[in-house]
């Protein structure tokens, strides 16, 4: 019973994912000195979920932890974060498991890259149809 | 807000010198602001927002690209739907969906993507000139001489025949006919409801603008989206246009008070080529504010600054979203704007003053 959307959702991640592409990320530094470095993950206009960045150590951060303590933004490059976020993007693994969020009315695909989660990627309840993450696309637009 | 939005933060300290210099000006601060043109705004933020959700653009953009088999093929589709959805959804917004759809199709194929990308913001420009809503300044426009919406697009078909025409001849000698296969898109989302409501607001609201109930087509499409999907009202008002807006009105009623601009701004000609050159200095947004105080010819200032918007990067809101969106080297999109301006400015002189 519980097997045809979750299947469907999760072939179609796989399907778009040689088409997902890295928007221009964008940083944010909030008080206490804690730095968050966005990236967003787009297809076909709109952002899909935002990736996180630890300029730091220099790799992807999983979800959970959207930033890090004691970055100083001034320093960081942008542009060679999403040249490093692109190269990775080959690598994003759909992972075969689902949950579903009854308020969004969503199936959401976790996709990973090294163990661990950096994506949920939101499907259609009848698994057929991407659903974009439209905060993340207001967000994404307030930073261009 | 202010660090990411320069113009506000220009805009701003413009202001707090303007004040400074001249108090005054507070005292007349509620007789500057044009509510109506902000009402109207925010009423339009809203419907653009809801018919983009509704996802239904993509659809539309899917189907016409699904089908095209060149190169040229590609260009010509995307222009024609930046062309056809501009008017409707205004230019920057248009670019927001499609460029990302051109970087995503560069993905596939080998294409010159930034000069793609460079017609694709005129493309923007010259759709986005044929409605009231298409732009800031034409909302600005047509509520600032009280024309009808069908006057206004009648106004402005020439000059949408002429800068199309003028667009595709470009189109057509900067693309090869080589065959390119591209796989169909992922279907997004699709919101029946939000697109059909959002169509019925845009023409119900159009209508009651006509009849000057403005604040009727704001309460009616707010409590619509507030009903039947809140997170419009939560996206779609943009604060920073609208507190651009006001900003300008305080400005640009402030500096028309000082006697030798406005003995200079009177004594201006030809609207239609000064509201251009004035544009690519100050952008077209605050040229239209400025100079509508100034002609009662609207179809030289609408004319002037909509074309104007094909020039320098800073003519046009929608062009630094374009360059910085698509990443688009700023010398190539001069290369290439300027001549484009250059032309159809001329050719658009000679529409006005000779047909």
């Amino acid at each position: 019973m519980w097997e045809k959307e979750p299947t469907l959702a999760i072939e179609l991640v796989k399907k778009a994912k040689g088409d997902f592409f890295i928007g221009n990320p964008f940083k944010r530094a909030h008080p206490h000195g804690r730095v968050e470095v966005k990236i967003p993950l787009m297809y076909n206009g709109f952002v899909l979920d935002l990736i996180h960045f630890d300029p730091i150590a220099w790799s992807v951060l999983p979800k959970g932890i959207p930033g890090v303590m004691g970055g100083s933004e001034l320093l960081i490059d942008l542009q060679k974060i999403k040249e490093e976020v692109e190269n990775s993007l080959k690598d994003l693994m759909v992972l075969e498991g689902v949950e579903f969020r009854e308020p969004e009315d969503a199936w959401v695909v976790p996709c990973a890259f090294k163990k661990l989660i950096i994506a949920h990627i939101r499907v259609s309840a009848d698994g057929r149809a991407l659903v974009p993450d439209y905060h993340a696309t207001s967000e994404m637009r307030m930073n261009v | 807000m202010f660090k990411k939005d320069p113009f506000l933060l220009i805009l701003t300290i413009l202001l707090i010198i303007f004040v400074i210099w001249k108090p005054s000006i507070l005292r007349e601060v509620p007789l500057f602001i044009e509510y109506n043109t902000l009402i109207v705004l925010s009423t339009f933020m809203l419907i653009t927002k809801g018919i983009e959700f509704s996802g239904y653009l993509n659809q539309v953009t899917d189907k016409f690209i699904n089908r095209v088999k060149t190169e040229k093929g590609i260009a010509f589709s995307l222009i024609f739907i930046e062309l056809l959805i501009s008017p409707f959804i205004t230019n920057d917004v248009s670019l927001f969906l499609i460029i990302p759809i051109t970087l995503s199709i560069s993905k596939r194929i080998d294409l010159d993507i930034e000069k793609l990308i460079i017609f694709e913001i005129w493309a923007a420009n010259i759709g986005s000139s044929l409605f009231p809503i298409g732009n800031p300044q034409n909302i600005y426009i047509y509520q600032s001489f009280s024309m009808s919406f069908f006057d206004f697009v009648w106004k402005m078909v020439p000059f949408e025949i002429i800068n199309a025409t003028l667009l595709i001849i470009v189109i057509y000698f900067s693309f090869k006919k080589t065959e390119i296969k591209i796989k169909p898109f992922v279907p997004i989302v699709k919101n029946r409801i939000l697109f059909i409501v959002s169509i019925f607001l845009f023409f119900t609201s159009i209508f009651l603008i006509n009849y000057k109930f403005q604040i009727w087509a704001l309460i009616i499409t707010g409590i619509t989206y507030l009903i039947i999907n809140k997170r419009i009202i939560y996206y779609g008002i943009n604060l920073n246009l609208l507190l651009i807006f006001v900003f300008l009105f305080i400005l640009i009623g402030g500096v028309k008070e000082i006697r030798v601009i406005d003995g200079m701004l009177s004594s201006i000609r030809n609207i239609f080529i000064s509201s251009i050159l004035l544009s690519q200095v100050i952008s077209n947004v605050p040229t239209a504010l400025l100079f509508s105080h100034y002609t009662t010819s609207y179809t030289q200032l609408l004319y002037g600054v909509n074309v104007a918007g094909n020039g320098t990067m800073i003519s046009s809101l929608a062009n630094l979203i374009g360059i910085r969106l698509g990443i688009v080297s700023i010398k190539r999109f001069h290369l290439y704007s300027i001549p484009f301006l250059g032309i159809s400015t001329l050719l658009l002189y000679l529409y006005i003053y000779y047909i």
